[in-house]
């Protein structure tokens, strides 16, 4: 076996990642208290590598804020724990009779780590919002943004096309089949504040000529600054984005301005092409669901003299895509409703009107794989002990029975 | 064994890169039913999601509202003035129920169709096409600048609440005069609103500032 063979096989190899998982744990956790779960994650657990760096916040940050800790991310310690206890199945344990116990709990630990990488490329998070008597058919990701195209001329149904943010990221021109024109990216804002440019007269116009933000309304054309993205919890960032549309006869169809901040408090900004009509917006990435919840009663309780809410729920029925109900469901803390391969949390409400409820939607396909796994472990576990068990009495019995 | 091993770890590693292969465009098509979130009939406006109540963004709007110059008008004795508000030019309490809620945006703010149907789609009725509108609509000059007065009532007009409004495009801005409330309220006070429209004058030269 070569030296390469051996380190990877190595239960020495085990232990170090095990300590540093239980490091990358301790300083994650640290860290969630300033940036917050999101981050945190991503930084920490969705990484191949992680420099922890003492916080500004903490005593003597002065002096001992140089203080940077490298350490493996959760990407790289999960992969590598994989390896190494796949390596050491296939080099250096042998299938016995004896050893099956300890193989389940490994296969088992195996499909827990995969379980953990799928949920991450798989796994999607989103929330839905519904107010008393009223009713959703999507989900919308407030980390997320998308760039919508909407032809509402039918009068049945609007035709959609939808750009991903991380599309409009690497800016450049998008050209789509059923698009009557190509967009060119030429600004790209992940966060931004939006303002008048009446107010500052010496900054130059923007070169948007349609729409809520076209310079031909100066004063009053809007202007847009870029800001440094925030991931804490609380914040929503402002993406904004300047395009360019052209025909697909090369008439220029104007540059316009586009942000998740002009939303339906605003009139919708429409480009006319040649007898359609198109609706541009950046929105929240929105999912629709083959079905919609209603919500009949949202409900909390507060403590006893204060404001501090509790218990919420939230009574809804499910609507199938003709709009009728097929089954009422309540949903409250540790009790999701799962229907259709997603699964519906109650997690927050509207504070202002008290009437609509915030649900958290997931959905992961991979959701019944930490349990197989878990159930795997517990059945390798208990076949380990019982056959120690079993050769410990038979030794036993051995050694009492007279010589 | 090492090429089980070796193939059985790159699965694993296509599994984990095939997350990171990227986004496309995409397009689908919605039904109208569904596409936005229906609300229970409500007094007023609906709030924006809570989501969007971050208070960072309202000076933004703020900003832009009171950047467009005011206007003036005369209101009946019965209208009763009430607290403004950083988003609204004027706001009246024609009853307990119903409101009168003057606003302004600059630019053309999408066009008086899009603005009409907007509204409509608040009290639950459906979208009209512009000969529709220009059918249903009055047009009469507001302070000298032309204007859209529109009067729709729900479907069911004994619970839900309708809405009367004037749209008023100036070159720089367009303000809207919108009345919500029970529509026998709003039949009512349609001639009282039709004389406070004709006392609106806007202090805008008309043309926009170079």
């Amino acid at each position: 076996m070569n030296i390469f063979l051996k380190i990877i096989t190595s239960l020495r190899l085990t232990v170090i990642l095990l300590s540093l998982g239980m490091m990358l744990v301790f300083f994650g956790t640290l860290d969630q208290v300033n940036t917050g779960i999101w981050v945190t994650q991503k930084r920490y657990f969705e990484s191949l590598f992680v420099f922890w760096s003492y916080p500004a916040e903490w005593a003597a940050s002065d002096t001992l804020g140089f203080i940077r800790i490298p350490m493996p991310g959760g990407y790289l310690l999960g992969i590598a724990l994989i390896i190494n206890l796949v390596a050491a199945h296939v080099y250096r344990f042998k299938l016995t009779w004896k050893k099956s116990g300890i193989f389940l709990v490994h296969i088992g630990l195996i499909l827990l780590l995969v379980s953990e990488l799928l949920t991450d490329v798989l796994s999607r998070e989103s929330q839905m919002s519904i107010t008393e008597g009223g009713k959703t058919y999507y989900s919308e990701a407030f980390r997320d943004n998308e760039l919508v195209f909407i032809n509402r001329g039918n009068p049945d149904y609007d035709d959609v096309v939808s750009i991903p943010q991380s599309i409009l990221s690497k800016k450049g021109t998008i050209e789509y089949e059923s698009l009557p024109f190509s967009v060119r990216i030429d600004q790209f804002y992940p966060n931004s504040v939006i303002s008048r440019r009446g107010n500052q007269p010496t900054m130059p116009p923007t070169p948007v000529t349609h729409g809520l933000g076209a310079h031909k309304n100066r004063p009053t054309d809007l202007m847009v600054n870029e800001q440094p993205v925030r991931y804490d919890d609380q914040s929503v960032n402002t993406v904004s984005a300047i395009i360019t549309l052209t025909g697909t006869d090369g008439t220029n169809l104007g540059t316009w301005l586009v942000s998740n901040l002009l939303d339906d408090r605003f009139p919708r900004q429409t480009l006319q092409v040649g007898e359609e009509n198109w609706d541009l917006a950046i929105r929240f990435r929105r999912y629709y669901h083959d079905f919609g919840l209603a919500l009949h009663d949202f409900r909390f309780d507060r403590y006893p003299g204060t404001e501090i809410p509790k218990n919420f729920s939230s009574e809804v029925s499910i609507l199938d895509d003709t709009g009728s109900t097929n089954q009422r469901a309540l949903i409250y803390m540790n009790h999701p409703l799962r229907y259709g391969g997603l699964t519906f949390f109650q997690a927050s409400y509207d504070p202002e009107t008290e009437e609509t409820t915030i649900l958290q939607v997931v959905r992961n396909p991979g959701w019944l794989l930490p349990y197989i796994s878990v159930l795997l472990m517990g059945a390798g576990m208990t076949v380990q002990f019982s056959m120690h068990l079993g050769r410990f009495a038979s030794r036993r019995k051995r050694e009492e029975a007279p010589a | 064994m090492l090429r089980f091993s070796i193939s059985g770890l790159s699965l694993l590693l296509l599994i984990a890169c095939s997350g990171c292969g990227g986004e496309q465009v995409e397009s689908y098509r919605v039904s109208k039913d569904i596409a936005e979130r229906q609300q229970a009939p409500q007094p007023t406006t609906p709030p924006p999601p809570a989501s969007m109540r971050d208070s960072s963004m309202n000076p933004q709007l703020e900003n832009q509202t009171a950047g467009i110059p005011d206007a003036t008008w005369q209101a009946p004795g019965h209208w009763v003035e009430a607290p403004g508000s950083a988003m609204r030019k004027g706001t009246f309490q024609l009853d307990a129920d119903t409101e009168l809620a003057i606003t302004a945006f600059p630019g053309d703010v999408g066009g008086l169709l899009a603005n009409v149907n907007r509204w409509r789609n608040q009290i639950g009725l459906g979208a009209v096409s512009a000969e529709e509108l220009a059918a249903d609509s009055q047009s009469h000059p507001v302070g000298g600048f032309p204007g859209t007065i529109v009067f729709m009532a729900p479907d069911n007009p004994t619970t839900g609440n309708g809405i009367m409004g004037a749209i008023v495009s100036l070159p720089s801005a367009t303000w809207f005069f919108k009345v919500t409330g029970p529509v026998s309220t709003l039949e009512a006070e349609r001639n009282t609103f039709d004389a406070f429209l004709h006392t609106v004058s806007f202090q805008d030269s008309g043309y926009p500032t170079p």
